[in-house]
């Protein structure tokens, strides 16, 4: 079964016009997936999606999937670490490996003069990898060495310490890494239980970029992924958001404090959503000059750089953002953004303002279309999104329909100056803990 | 060269050496290097350094070696080794010392001297990839060329003179840049660890 879904996307800068037709596919064994035809250069770029992640871990086994993750591509069948390695480079191959709360993602690419050699070893790494003890030691010290690191990176302790106060007890509120003491007890049997609870085949999305047919590409996954056990990841438990307001200081020694800052966000499926976007850019979006870049940078120079972001997981959606400044001044920085944030709920944007954020963000949306892997990876996004094949063509169109009105009630829905939640990591001067 | 900060969660050792860099018309002793940084530091599961330090003694949890090829005056070579707990820096920098010197007196290995150069072939059809990236990636590899005095055609001849490398290419490199007297050693540390 086959679907043809030609998208008139713009693509290459500006430059060419050209189309990108993406199908849709059924393998025979009933596994489906996008597949992007691209003959000219010989070479696969091929994105597999897990939904669930690190958020499945057990509470008292923080870092497993991250652990787990770090090890697919440490042995795996007959192979030990390093012939698996030496294999993989003699291919000339790469898979990426990467795991989030929500999801556990790989990005491959393989040469098409050995494919099937290639995607063998992967699939090896996905069904048989071998955990050796020595291996696992070795990730082990790797991960707490990045833990060591982070504790006295002043940006991921207020990260950290931002998504505890949010997040509370739930797996969102610890970093998914894990802790120095979970990271410590983890045995063999936690990484095969996240592994077992991970990598299941009924939570698969999957999409094909380059020089590999839609015809082939069936029998390739069948083979690839079809021998993973069926059955649907466990649920991410439900957030209950319940973000204090106030300000906490974290005292770490440094010239320089960071602060994170925000509130509750909005859900991608949400009907606000692209108005709650452009809202966002027009405040402390980066590639047009934010209103906080302009108010925080060019006119006071408290900062050389404060953005926002919204961030959608699968459990909870917030508003974030993050600013660094000398000690002596991150207290008038967190004053300027208090009073825009007020400024933007009570008077809403301007018309020229909306205008210039939709300029921006149709014309930056094709540039994303960069390259065979950066395609795959937009279109096993928009599958775990359940976003329709035609999104590509549609989303400028949603970004251009919203109008002054609708960004304005949204600005007066979404910004709660009041909610704000700030942490200062640093030696922050006249700043009071709330 | 000592450094230390309270900062500092995990100390580090760097040797850094005077290096050739590629000069126009003049570009192998730059290919071989590249080479050497790749067969020394490249992967930690195969190369030399990782397989040593990391896999066999697990005296370190990072090994790397670095060498920028593009550069106007002398460029430099590193390596690079971040200790495992309780091992002292003083203990990997010998330990590290005694693998260059097996190195330099053992034959190359050859199967991870040939898989190093098919990535090599291989990264230029995956470089071909993204089109913006590539228009990026291109005006970027001449602009810095350019900008050291290399032409167009020593831009062009490049990735054939990287599969042209000989193991003996790399080896006489080798000799000529391991030289103490044109060498910085640093060790990052915080303020519990005992210096010499």
């Amino acid at each position: 079964m086959m679907r043809i879904f030609t998208l008139g996307a713009l693509l290459w800068a500006g430059a060419v016009q050209a189309d990108i037709s993406v199908k849709t596919i059924t393998s025979p064994g009933g596994l489906s997936a996008w597949v992007l035809e691209e003959p000219a250069i010989p070479f696969t770029a091929l994105n597999i999606m897990f939904s669930g992640g690190a958020a499945l871990d057990p509470p008292d086994k923080r870092g497993a999937a991250f652990m787990m993750t770090g090890l697919l591509e440490e042995g795996a069948g007959d192979l030990d670490s390093q012939a698996f390695a030496a294999k993989l480079e003699a291919l000339s191959a790469s898979f990426s490996f990467d795991v989030g709360d929500d999801t556990l993602s790989i990005s491959v690419r393989v040469l098409t003069e050995n494919r099937a050699e290639a995607l063998a070893l992967l699939k090896t790494a996905l069904m048989q990898p071998r955990f050796d003890p020595d291996a696992v030691e070795r990730v082990r010290q790797q991960v707490l060495s990045i833990l060591a690191s982070d504790a006295q990176d002043p940006t991921d302790t207020a990260q950290r310490v931002w998504a505890e106060q949010a997040f509370g007890d739930h797996a969102y509120g610890t970093a998914y890494q894990g802790t120095e003491s979970s990271i410590a007890e983890l045995t063999r049997a936690d990484l095969l239980a996240a592994h077992q609870n991970l990598l299941v085949r009924d939570t698969l999305s999957v999409s094909a970029v380059g020089d590999i047919t839609a015809e082939d590409l069936g029998p390739i996954l069948d083979d690839l992924v079809g021998d993973l056990p069926a059955g649907s990841a466990l649920e991410t438990a439900p957030v209950k958001l319940d973000i204090p307001a106030g300000l906490t200081v974290v005292d770490i020694p440094t010239p320089q404090s960071v602060a994170f800052f925000g509130h509750k966000g909005i859900d991608r499926a949400h009907p606000d959503f692209f108005a709650a976007f452009i809202l966002n850019t027009i405040l402390g979006g980066r590639g047009i000059e934010s209103r906080l870049t302009a108010e925080v940078r060019e006119k006071r120079g408290l900062t050389y750089g404060i953005s926002t972001v919204l961030i959608s997981k699968d459990q909870a959606n917030v508003m974030l953002g993050q600013v660094a400044s000398a000690n002596d001044r991150i207290g008038a920085a967190i004053e300027v953004i208090r009073d825009e944030w007020s400024k933007l709920a009570r008077d809403g944007v301007t018309a020229e303002e909306l205008h210039a954020a939709q300029t921006y963000l149709t014309g930056a949306y094709p540039l994303r279309f960069d390259g065979n892997s950066q395609i795959a990876q937009i279109l096993v996004g928009m599958q775990r999104q359940g976003l329709a094949l035609d999104y590509i063509n549609t989303r400028n169109t949603k970004i251009n329909a919203v109008t002054l009105s609708e960004i304005n009630h949204v600005a007066a829905q979404l910004l709660k100056p009041e909610a704000l939640n700030f942490v200062v990591v640093g030696q922050p001067t006249g700043l009071k803990q709330e | 060269m000592i450094f230390r900060d309270e900062r500092v969660a995990q100390p580090f050792f760097t040797r850094r050496y005077l290096a050739p860099e590629r000069n126009s018309g003049d570009q192998k002793a730059a290919a071989a290097l590249v080479f050497l940084a790749e067969i020394l530091g490249g992967s930690s599961a195969t190369s030399v350094l990782g397989r040593a330090l990391q896999y066999d003694t697990q005296q370190a949890i990072y090994t790397s070696a670095q060498y920028r090829p593009t550069a106007l005056d002398l460029s430099t070579f590193s390596l690079v080794a971040v200790p495992a707990p309780g091992v002292e820096l003083q203990q990997i920098e010998d330990a590290l010392e005694a693998t260059i010197a097996n190195f330099m007196t053992d034959d190359i290995d050859i199967e991870l001297f040939e898989r190093i150069k098919s990535q090599f072939r291989a990264s230029e059809i995956y470089a071909i990839d993204n089109v913006s990236g590539i228009a990026r990636r291109i005006a970027r590899r001449y602009g810095a060329a350019l900008t050291q005095g290399l032409t167009v055609a020593d831009v062009q001849a490049w990735p054939q003179i990287l599969q042209e490398v000989t193991p003996e290419e790399v080896m006489a490199l080798a000799e000529r840049v391991f030289d103490e007297r044109a060498s910085v050693t640093g060790w990052m540390m915080g303020p519990k660890e005992q210096a010499q």
